[in-house]
C-alpha cells in the first residue's frame, strides 16, 4: 500500500532504533499505508546485536509468518527449533517438531549477525519507509500536534523530523527514555552469564534447543546454522567472579556444561568466538507510553537473557503498537486513546510473563519445591506440553498454574476413589 | 455437577486436595496457611491462597469465600477446609432453591 504524502521532513511515524522491534513496527505501519522515518544510530546496515540468545520464541511465529519473515529467516539459514528441558527429575520434551499438536508453531534459532541485516534490507523495500542510517537522537519536543525529533548524523549535521507519533525502539539504554526521563524500574537478577560460539558439536535431534536446569544454575545449547552452536551458562555470581579471573574461559564453560548428565558430547567442540558475558544484568521495565511517545522492544522491557524472550517480545510488542494506533494515524484522529490501548495491551500480553521471568532470575528457592514441581511435570504428559507452551510464551503463567493445580486435584481425586 | 457427599466425606476430600497440592509444591501442611501467598517466586508464578481457593471452588462447586483473599485469614489447613466446606454446602443449598423456584 502506498503511504500518504506529507510535507518534506514530516512523517506519520518516526521510529528511533532500527533493530528487530523498530523494523517490525516499520513494516507493520507501512503495510497500512502509514509513512515512517526509521532512524538508526548505526551507519552500517550489517551491524547487529551481540548480547542475544538468537532464539525467537514461538509466540512470535504467527506474526513472522504474516510478515513473510518466516520464509526469509529459513532461507537465510535460521533453524526451526523447539525447547527441551532437562531437570534432575528427568526430561520435559514432548514429542513432535511443532510446539502444540494441531498447530504449526515453531521457535527459530537465527543469529543476529544474519537476522538484523536481513530485517534492515527487508524494511528498505517497504513502501513509505525512509531509513536514516547513522543518525542519533539529540532531543524530542512536542509542538502542536507533532513531535519534533532532533537528529545528528555522523558528520555532525543536524536536522529535525516531525511526526505525529514517535516510537522509541532504541534498546535497553534508550536515548529517548533518557531525554524524556522515562526511568526503568529495576529488579534483581541473581545470575551472571557466559556464552560462546562453537563448531564441531553434533546436531541435536530435530534441532532441539536444550535447556538444562540444575538447582540454581543452568546450561543452554542452541543449534545454529553453518554448523555453529551457541553454548551459554547462567551461574551464581560467586562462580562468575572466579571465572572472570581465569584465563581459558572457553574450557571452563565446557567443563561446567559437561557436568550435566544429559549434555551431548562436546569433546570435539572448537570455540569460534571469544567468551562473552555479564556479571550484572537486572531486569528493567519502562512505561510503554510516556509523554505521548511509545516504547517498544528492550526500550520498554529488557529481561534476563536467560529467558530468551527478547526477540519475540520485541516483535509482539511492536505488533501490538501498530494494531492499537494505525487507525488513529490513518484517520488523523487523536492518539492518546490508542496509545493508552497500546499500554494496556503491552501490559496484558507481556507483563504476566515478565513477572514469572523476574521470579526466575532469583536464586535460593526451596529445592524441595522446585524438585516436586519438576517431578510432577516430568511425570504428566499434559503438564509437559503445558510447560513447553509456557516457556514458549504461548500460555500465560496463570494458565500453567491452573493446569498444574488441576493435575494435582485430579491426583487427589484418583487417590480418594482408589481408597474407597 | 455431582451431588455433594455427606459433610464428613466432603471435608475429607477437600483436605485431601489441599494436601495433594501442598505436596506437589513441596510444602508441609503447616506451610499451607497463614499467608496470602503460599509460595512466592516459583519459576512460573507465585502461588496465592486465591489460586488455591479458586481450584477448590472449581472442584467442589462453590465461589471462593472473599475472606480467603485476606492475608493470613486462616491459620491452619483445618480452618481452610472448614471454610471451603461451608461455602460448598451454601452453594448447594442455593442451587437447590434456585431449581425449585424454576420448577414452581
Amino acid at each position: 500500500m502506498a503511504a500518504r504524502r506529507r510535507p518534506e521532513g514530516t512523517y506519520d511515524v518516526a521510529i528511533v532504533g532500527g533493530a528487530l522491534a523498530g523494523c517490525v513496527a516499520a513494516m507493520r505501519f507501512a503495510a497500512h499505508g502509514i509513512s515512517v522515518a526509521l532512524v538508526e544510530k548505526k551507519r552500517n546496515e550489517d551491524d547487529y546485536k551481540t548480547l542475544c540468545t538468537h532464539f525467537i520464541q514461538p509466540i512470535a511465529f504467527a506474526l513472522l509468518s504474516r510478515l513473510g519473515l518466516d520464509r526469509l529467516i529459513e532461507a537465510a539459514g535460521g533453524l526451526r527449533t523447539k525447547a527441551a528441558f532437562w531437570t534432575e527429575c528427568g526430561w520435559i520434551d514432548p514429542p513432535g517438531e511443532a510446539y502444540a499438536a494441531g498447530e504449526c508453531r515453531f521457535a527459530y534459532n537465527i543469529e543476529r549477525r544474519i537476522l538484523d541485516p536481513l530485517l534492515r534490507r527487508r524494511v528498505a523495500l517497504a513502501p513509505g519507509v525512509e531509513r536514516l542510517l547513522g543518525h542519533r537522537a539529540l532531543g524530542l519536543e512536542r509542538r502542536g500536534g507533532l513531535q519534533e525529533l532532533e537528529l545528528e548524523d555522523a558528520d555532525g549535521r543536524r536536522r529535525t523530523l516531525r511526526a505525529r507519533l514517535v516510537v522509541a525502539a532504541d534498546g535497553r539504554n534508550s536515548t529517548i527514555a533518557r531525554i524524556l526521563a522515562n526511568d526503568a524500574a529495576s529488579s534483581d537478577n541473581h545470575r551472571a552469564a557466559f556464552f560462546a560460539y562453537f563448531t564441531r558439536i553434533a546436531p541435536t535431534p530435530a534441532n532441539r534447543s536444550l535447556f538444562m536446569l540444575y538447582r540454581d544454575e543452568m546450561g543452554f545449547l542452541y543449534p545454529l546454522c553453518e554448523g555453529r552452536t551457541l553454548l551459554s551458562v547462567y551461574v551464581k555470581k560467586e562462580r562468575a567472579l572466579e571465572w572472570r579471573a581465569a584465563g581459558d574461559k572457553a574450557s571452563l564453560l565446557g567443563s561446567f556444561l559437561r557436568e550435566f548428565p544429559c549434555m551431548p558430547d562436546i569433546a570435539q567442540a572448537e570455540p569460534v568466538s571469544a567468551v562473552y558475558g555479564y556479571a550484572d544484568y537486572p531486569n528493567w521495565s519502562r512505561a510503554p507510553v510516556h509523554q505521548g511517545v511509545a516504547f517498544v522492544g528492550d526500550a520498554a522491557l529488557s529481561l534476563d537473557p536467560m529467558s530468551g524472550v527478547g526477540c519475540a517480545f520485541a516483535a509482539v510488542g511492536a505488533d501490538a503498537l501498530v494494531e492499537c494506533t494505525h487507525r488513529g494515524l490513518l484517520d488523523d484522529g487523536e492518539l492518546d486513546g490508542p496509545l493508552e490501548a497500546y499500554g494496556r495491551a503491552h501490559k496484558e500480553r507481556l507483563e504476566p510473563h515478565a513477572e514469572g521471568i523476574r521470579a526466575d532470575s532469583l536464586i535460593g528457592k526451596s529445592p524441595e519445591s522446585v524438585r516436586r514441581i519438576y517431578e510432577n511435570i516430568v511425570s504428566h504428559a499434559a503438564l509437559r506440553e503445558a510447560f513447553i507452551a509456557l516457556t514458549g510464551r504461548l500460555i500465560a503463567p496463570r494458565e500453567f498454574q491452573k493446569q498444574y493445580l488441576g493435575a494435582l486435584t485430579q491426583k487427589a481425586r484418583n487417590a480418594t476413589v482408589a481408597a474407597a | 455437577m455431582q451431588p455433594l457427599p455427606p459433610p464428613e466425606v466432603l471435608r475429607r476430600r477437600i483436605k485431601a486436595v489441599i494436601e495433594e497440592i501442598g505436596a506437589g509444591l513441596g510444602l508441609a501442611p503447616e506451610q499451607l496457611a497463614g499467608s496470602a501467598y503460599l509460595v512466592r517466586d516459583l519459576n512460573f508464578d507465585s502461588l496465592s491462597l486465591v489460586a488455591l481457593a479458586a481450584q477448590l471452588g472449581a472442584e467442589f462447586g462453590f465461589e471462593p469465600p472473599e475472606d480467603l483473599f485476606e492475608d493470613a485469614a486462616y491459620q491452619s489447613v483445618e480452618e481452610i477446609v472448614e471454610c471451603c466446606a461451608r461455602a460448598a454446602e451454601r452453594a448447594r443449598r442455593t442451587r437447590i432453591q434456585g431449581s425449585t423456584t424454576e420448577v414452581l
